[in-house]
């Protein structure tokens, strides 16, 4: 059996947790209604992140249609202020927690991408802005290589446009569900010391603040602000427009294959300079990764889809791993492990970085100094081993470029991000705080779109541009508009 | 068709009677196989199944398209009779229920942060009709 990464994260599904639906009726959704109208859904839908970890009931959803319609209500401010109702209070808060928090809110919003960060970045009672409006490719300049897109664009709709005019771009992440403002604002990456987060690749942007004024960003007007927008966390504005640095269009060869962790390990740093991109996805209670490499190739394209069969057998596999209990599994990984073969797929660039990922999840990553990468690796995957944590979920290893940029986990150097995924379904909390000190003794950083518990006390001595950081966040957002309750954690600001 | 996407993009999102240009016909054909027929064939069919808006098919484009047009992920798709069966069979509240709050691999919202409770109860009949 051929060794494909994608399939194992996008197919490690556990089908037989998910029983299959009933397939005796037939008819359509209205025959077969059980109740009729909006049932027990307000008009406004509650939101859900895409793992189903994070949630609020926002009052409104508001959807501009332009850039124009955005400035026009921010400038009004006309959205509607929050009214908080005490039914959606988490239980554990008190009366007077609910009393003063009720009196202190007013004007609240947050923008929103695909919804596809793990963290509390989104979740408000106030109003959401939904930028869908705002997407396509607007303009392209082919002696810079450059492109703008609006902030709404999905990565997975970047790629084509790109290719039509010639233009790829650096690297992209291996999810292409997001948005590029939501992957930009969380310093979002792919892999490979030679490329920076998208972030780093920004060359412009445009921003409205929450009271309404356009700013147009770039590095040679308003540095400063432009150093803070490109890891904004939605925390400064609402970014409408991103213009991305390119370059020609190009063709990937990715080759994975399962190879003895301790080996890949003990020569990632020579495999990192042999090929474009290089990483490992380490299988937990086993001696064995999946690594991946990936090269500019001029090849003919060969990436044929998987088959049914492929797909059940691999599912079968993770169903035989999950079946096992975790201190059983060894054996039974190593043994199969050692005998799946690689497998070759090539194509162009955007359909090799970056796909869609059908089984949800949740996910820590920190990102370590290079030198302590391989020892913090070691020590989670003993450490999954000595506590028999049930979890059948690959993790991921690879090193990012560093760049200047104020939030970027990458500020200041290059770093080894490591990644550690439970299922969705499943409480990560146990597995998620066993490890995390791991991260914090190797010097990690987190990641800002994905599950950490560090509050402003740990993160100002992490990213030293921090403050500055705020400074200007109370400058573009001085009401705190922009602000939600995790964010306030996250910055020390009370309510 | 760029006429219409054009509109769509636009974003005029009341209900609108697309099935008056041939465009929009062309369009909607693509959703639906019946209705690539001759045109007065299709102005009937189109009459008769008069119900997208221009918000709802550019959700359908944005967001539900990405797993229903292959099956992503095991999602019934579009055009598939015999998969959305023993989806109906369960009735439009809990199509709804999975829709917003997520269901094995299909992500709550659907990746559609756009939408409000109406307009996942219009994509589930505009999917689930598409057969």
């Amino acid at each position: 059996m051929a060794t494909n990464r994608r399939q194992l994260l996008t197919t490690v599904t556990l089908a037989a947790l998910f029983a299959g639906v009933p397939r005796s009726m037939a008819g359509d959704v209205a025959k077969h209604a059980r109740t009729s109208g909006s049932g027990d859904f307000p008009p406004v839908a509650p939101w859900r992140n895409w793992s189903g970890g994070q949630y609020a009931q926002p009052a409104a959803r508001v959807v501009p249609r332009s850039e124009d319609e955005l400035v026009a209500l921010l400038r009004a401010g006309k959205l509607p202020k929050v009214t908080l109702n005490r039914a959606v209070l988490p239980k554990a808060m008190s009366r007077t927690a609910a009393v003063r928090k009720r009196h202190t809110s007013a004007l609240s919003m947050r923008p929103v991408g695909a919804g596809h960060s793990f963290s509390g970045l989104v979740p408000t009672e106030g109003c959401l802005i939904v930028l869908d409006n705002l997407a396509g490719l607007i303009k392209h300049d082919a002696v810079n290589l450059t492109a703008t897109f609006g902030a709404g664009t999905r990565l997975a709709d970047m790629g084509a446009p790109l290719d039509a005019v010639g233009q790829g771009m650096f690297n992209l992440p291996d999810i292409d569900r997001q948005t590029i403002a939501g992957a930009i604002s969380t310093a979002t990456h792919g892999t490979g010391v030679a490329f920076t987060t998208l972030s780093a690749y920004v060359s412009a942007m445009r921003l409205v603040t929450s009271t309404g004024e356009l700013l147009e960003l770039d590095a040679g007007q308003d540095p400063l602000t432009f150093a803070a927008a490109r890891v904004g966390l939605g925390a400064l504005g609402v970014i409408t427009q991103v213009t991305m640095r390119n370059r020609t269009a190009y063709r990937l060869r990715e080759q994975d294959s399962m190879q003895p962790t301790e080996d890949v390990l003990t020569n990632f740093d020579k495999s990192v300079a042999q090929h474009r991109h290089f990483e490992m996805f380490p299988l937990v209670h086993s001696d064995f990764a999946i690594v991946q490499a990936i090269d500019e190739t001029d090849a003919p394209i060969n990436n044929p889809p998987e088959t049914p069969e492929q797909a059940a057998a691999f599912d079968a596999a993770m169903q035989a791993w999950a079946a096992a209990k975790p201190k059983d599994r060894r054996a039974l990984i190593n043994g199969m492990a050692s005998q799946f073969a690689p497998q070759v797929s090539i194509d162009v660039s955007y359909k090799i970085l970056s796909n869609v990922r059908n089984t949800r999840f949740n996910e820590m990553e920190y990102s370590v100094p290079l030198a302590n990468g391989a020892a913090c690796l070691r020590e989670i995957l003993k450490t999954i081993s000595d506590n028999a944590v049930d979890v059948v979920f690959p993790l991921e290893y690879r090193y990012v470029s560093g760049d200047d940029l104020w939030l970027s986990m990458f500020s200041g150097g290059a770093r080894a991000a490591i990644s550690v995924h439970q299922y969705a379904h499943i409480d990560y909390r146990p597995y998620f705080n066993l490890i995390e000190p791991i991260f914090w003794k190797y010097g990690g950083r987190p990641h800002w779109g994905k599950v950490h518990s560090l509050g402003y006390a740990q993160l100002h001595k992490l990213y030293p541009h921090l403050d500055e950081f705020l400074a200007v966040r109370k400058r573009l957002d001085p009401h705190g508009y922009l602000l939600n309750d995790y964010l306030r954690g996250l910055f020390s600001i009370g309510s | 068709m760029a006429s219409a996407l054009k509109r769509c993009c636009a974003g005029f999102s009341v209900a609108v009677a697309m099935a008056t240009t041939a465009t929009a016909v062309s369009l909607l054909s693509v959703a639906h196989p019946a209705w690539a027929q001759s045109a007065a064939s299709q102005d009937a069919q189109v009459a008769r199944h008069q119900v997208v808006s221009a918000t709802v098919l550019m959700q359908f484009t944005r967001a539900c398209v990405l797993c229903h047009a292959a099956g992503e992920g095991g999602a019934p798709r579009i055009g598939v009779a015999e998969e959305w069966r023993p989806r109906v069979a369960r009735g439009e509240q809990e199509l709804l229920r999975h829709t917003i709050e997520g269901y094995n691999n299909m992500p709550p919202l659907g990746y559609c942060m756009s939408c409000d409770t109406a307009d996942f109860k219009a994509l589930i009949h505009f999917m689930a009709r598409g057969n």
